[in-house]
C-alpha cells in the first residue's frame, strides 16, 4: 500500500498536535507564528509523522527541517528528506 | 529637598481650609469636606483613646466617611491602624475570613472595625473574626467629645491586597508617608491652580488611599483642591463610570493600575465625546505597563480631548509607601528598547525618581538588574518581621530593571520569572500577549509553572458563550509559542469571573499556582500539547 502523501500526513499532524482545524492550516501559515509550533511540538511532529509515512529520515535532515518556517517550506524539505517528489504532495483533501 | 513632615501634621494643615470631598457610590453620591474629615476623626481618636481596648486597630477601609476618620482617629490617639485588603475577586468567603484573621493574629490586632455595611457580612462568615469587631458609625457618634492630640501618632500598617498566599503587611510612620506625599505632589507639579483628583482604587490599597485621599487632603493646605472618591464597587459593576465622572467632574489627575487604563481605551474609542481635556495627569501604575497600553488609552482619550501629556506611567511598591518614579504631567511618556535575555523590545519609562528616595539599578546599556531603594519614604519594617530596614540600608524591591539618564525601566519581577526550557520568560510578558488574543477577555489570562519545566495558561472568554472553545485555545496557544518561542504545556478556558484577582484588579498568579488542579477541574475547555 502506498504511504498517504506527505502534505495530508503534515497537515493533519500539525493539526493533531495543535488543536488547529486542518481545514484551516494552509502552505503559507507560518510555523509559529501562525500556528504555534514550537521546538517541542516540532519534535513531536517528526515523531508522528516517522510513524505515520512508515519510514526513518535520514541523519542530519532534522536541521533543514527547523529551518522551515511555513507549511508549504516544511512539506517541501520533508520531501526532499525521504527522497520523494514534492509533486507527490498536491493532494487537495486535507484532515481536519 | 526634603522634609521631614509627619503626615498628621500635613492632614492638620489640610483640615485649616474649606475643601469638598464627594464619595460616588452606585448608591448615589455624598458631600463632605477635609475639615469635617478632621473633625470626625478626631471624635474617633477619643473613642479608641476611651472605649477600645488597647492595642493595634485593624480596619477594612471602605470609602467612607467613618472609616477614614476611624484610620485618621487611630493613628492620632497613638494606635497603630493595620489596613485590611478587601476580598479579593473569586476569593472564597472562607478564605477571606481566614485572611482576615491571619492579619489580625499576625498583628496583635485587639479591634477590628468596618462600617456598618460590612459588619453584618462579617458575622455572617462561616468563619467569623475572632478578634472583636466596631461599627465605625457607632463608634464616632458614641465618642465622648475630642481627643487632646497628646498620644505618640501610630503606624499605618498596610497589608498586601493578597498576591500571595500568606498576607504581609509592611509598617510604616506618619513620617514615611509624609515624605511620600510630599515628593508625590512635587512629581504631580502642583502649584496654586485649582485641582480635582477622581479616583475609584479602594482605600485599602495604597494608591488609592496614599495617591488619593492623603496626597489630596495634604495639598488641600495650598491650592483648592476637591477630592472625588470613586466606590470600587461603582467601577467594577461599570468600568465605563470612572472616565465618566472623570469628565463630569472635570478631574485634573486620577490614578489606576494599568488593566483599568485598557478596559477605559476599549470604551473611550466607541464612547460619546466627552470632555477629558482637564485631566493633566492620569497615573498609569501598580501593574507592568505595556507600550501598546499606553498608545491605546492615548489614542482612545485623545478623541475626548485627553492632552498628550496626560498619562503618566509610574512605577512604586507598598514598601516604598507608595511611589518610587512617576513621568511629570509636564512630559510625554517616551519608551527605550531594551534587550532582555537575547531579546530586544520597548518598555515604557516610568520616570525621574521621587525625591524622597534614592534607587539604584543598573545603568546605561547594562543588563537590567535588581532594583534596590532607600531613604526616608522607606517602610520601617514587615508584618511578619522580615530583613531590616532601617536608615542607610538598601531593600530589595524584587523588581528588575534599568536607571538611564536618571528615569526607571521596569522589564520584570523576579519572582515572576518562569525558567522553561533553559530561558526565562516573564509570566506578566505572556499574560499580556495573550490580551491580543480575540476570545480572551482583555487581562484575564493567568500563566504559571506547569512543574514540569513549563508553563500552563489560564484564561477567561471575553464572551460568556465562546462559539469555538478549541479555537479559542488554540489561539491562545499560539500567541504565546508567538512571542516566547515556546507554548505553553496546556491551555484551559475558565468560567468568566473565576480567574481571582486583588481588589485593586491584580490577577492571584501565586493563588493559582498553588492551587492549579482545582482550577483545572473547573475548566470549560482544557487540551495538553
Amino acid at each position: 500500500m502506498l504511504p498517504p502523501p506527505i502534505r495530508v500526513v503534515l497537515v493533519d499532524t500539525i493539526s493533531a498536535l495543535t488543536g488547529k482545524a486542518g481545514r484551516d492550516i494552509s502552505d503559507g501559515d507560518d510555523l509559529v507564528e501562525d500556528l504555534g509550533v514550537d521546538s517541542l511540538i516540532a519534535a513531536k511532529l517528526l515523531v508522528e509523522v516517522e510513524d505515520r509515512l512508515g519510514r526513518q529520515l535520514p541523519d542530519g535532515s532534522e536541521a533543514s527541517l527547523a529551518g522551515a518556517r511555513t507549511v508549504g517550506e516544511l512539506v517541501e524539505r520533508f520531501a526532499a528528506a525521504v527522497a520523494l517528489d514534492p509533486s507527490e504532495t498536491s493532494d487537495g483533501s486535507l484532515g481536519g | 529637598m526634603r522634609t521631614a513632615t509627619h503626615l498628621l501634621d500635613l492632614l492638620s494643615r489640610g483640615a485649616a481650609v474649606e475643601r469638598q470631598v464627594e464619595f460616588v457610590s452606585p448608591r448615589g453620591s455624598s458631600l463632605t469636606s477635609f475639615p469635617a474629615l478632621w473633625a470626625l476623626s478626631s471624635r474617633a481618636a477619643r473613642a479608641f483613646e476611651t472605649s477600645v481596648p488597647v492595642g493595634r486597630v485593624a480596619g477594612i477601609l471602605t470609602s467612607s466617611a467613618e472609616m477614614i476618620a476611624c484610620f485618621v482617629g487611630a493613628l492620632r490617639a497613638g494606635r497603630d491602624f493595620v489596613s485590611i485588603p478587601l476580598p479579593g475577586r473569586g476569593q472564597h468567603p472562607v478564605a477571606y475570613a481566614r485572611q482576615l484573621q491571619a492579619i489580625a493574629t499576625m498583628s496583635g490586632a485587639t479591634t477590628l472595625v468596618v462600617e456598618a455595611a460590612h459588619a453584618a457580612t462579617l458575622a455572617a462568615l462561616p468563619e467569623p473574626p475572632s478578634v472583636p469587631v466596631s461599627v465605625a458609625e457607632a463608634l464616632v457618634v458614641a465618642a465622648a467629645g475630642s481627643t487632646r492630640d497628646d498620644a505618640v501618632p501610630g503606624e499605618l500598617i498596610q497589608f498586601s491586597s493578597g498576591t500571595t498566599g500568606t498576607p504581609k503587611g509592611v509598617r510604616l510612620t506618619g513620617t514615611a508617608i509624609g515624605a511620600s506625599v510630599n515628593a508625590i505632589l512635587r512629581a504631580l507639579e502642583i502649584g496654586d491652580r485649582p485641582e480635582t483628583f477622581c479616583g475609584w482604587v479602594p482605600l485599602s490599597h495604597d494608591m488609592g488611599l496614599i495617591g488619593g485621599l492623603l496626597a489630596t487632603w495634604a495639598a488641600s493646605a495650598r491650592t483648592p483642591y476637591r477630592y472625588v472618591c470613586m466606590s470600587p464597587e461603582l467601577f467594577v459593576t461599570r468600568p465605563s463610570s470612572w472616565m465618566e465622572t472623570c469628565a463630569a467632574r472635570g478631574a485634573t489627575i486620577t490614578a489606576a493600575p494599568t488593566f483599568a487604563y485598557q478596559l477605559a481605551s476599549r470604551y473611550l474609542a466607541h464612547a460619546q465625546p466627552m470632555d477629558l481635556s482637564p485631566l493633566r495627569a492620569a497615573i498609569v501604575g501598580a501593574e507592568p505597563i505595556g507600550v501598546d497600553t499606553m498608545e491605546a488609552f492615548a489614542s482612545a482619550a485623545s478623541r475626548h480631548g485627553l492632552r498628550e501629556t496626560a498619562p503618566c506611567p509610574a512605577y512604586g511598591l507598598a514598601e516604598a509607601t507608595l511611589a518610587v518614579s512617576m513621568v511629570p504631567p509636564s512630559a510625554r511618556w517616551t519608551s527605550r528598547a531594551i534587550s532582555v535575555d537575547g531579546k530586544t523590545r520597548p518598555y515604557v519609562s516610568c520616570g525621574p525618581v521621587l525625591d524622597c528616595l534614592d534607587v539604584t539599578a543598573p545603568g546605561g546599556s547594562a543588563e537590567p538588574g535588581p532594583i534596590l531603594i532607600s531613604g526616608p519614604a522607606v517602610c520601617s519594617g514587615f508584618i511578619p518581621a522580615r530583613e531590616s530596614t532601617g536608615p542607610g540600608t538598601w531593600l530589595d524591591t524584587k523588581d528588575l530593571g534599568l536607571l538611564v539618564g536618571g528615569e526607571l525601566l521596569i522589564t520584570g519581577r523576579t519572582d515572576d520569572l518562569l525558567c522553561v526550557a533553559g530561558r526565562k520568560l516573564f509570566a506578566w510578558e505572556l499574560e499580556h500577549a495573550a490580551n491580543s488574543v480575540r476570545d480572551v477577555r482583555t487581562g484575564n489570562c493567568i500563566v504559571v509553572a506547569d512543574g514540569g519545566g513549563c508553563y500552563l495558561a489560564l484564561f477567561e472568554p471575553r464572551s460568556a458563550a465562546p462559539d469555538d472553545l478549541p479555537a479559542a485555545v488554540f489561539e491562545v496557544r499560539r500567541a504565546l509559542a508567538a512571542v516566547a518561542g515556546i507554548g505553553p504545556s496546556a491551555v484551559g478556558c475558565l468560567p468568566r469571573g473565576a480567574l481571582p484577582k486583588t481588589p485593586s484588579g491584580k490577577l492571584r498568579r501565586r493563588h493559582v499556582a498553588e492551587n492549579v488542579e482545582r482550577f483545572v477541574s473547573t475548566c470549560l475547555a482544557y487540551r495538553t500539547f
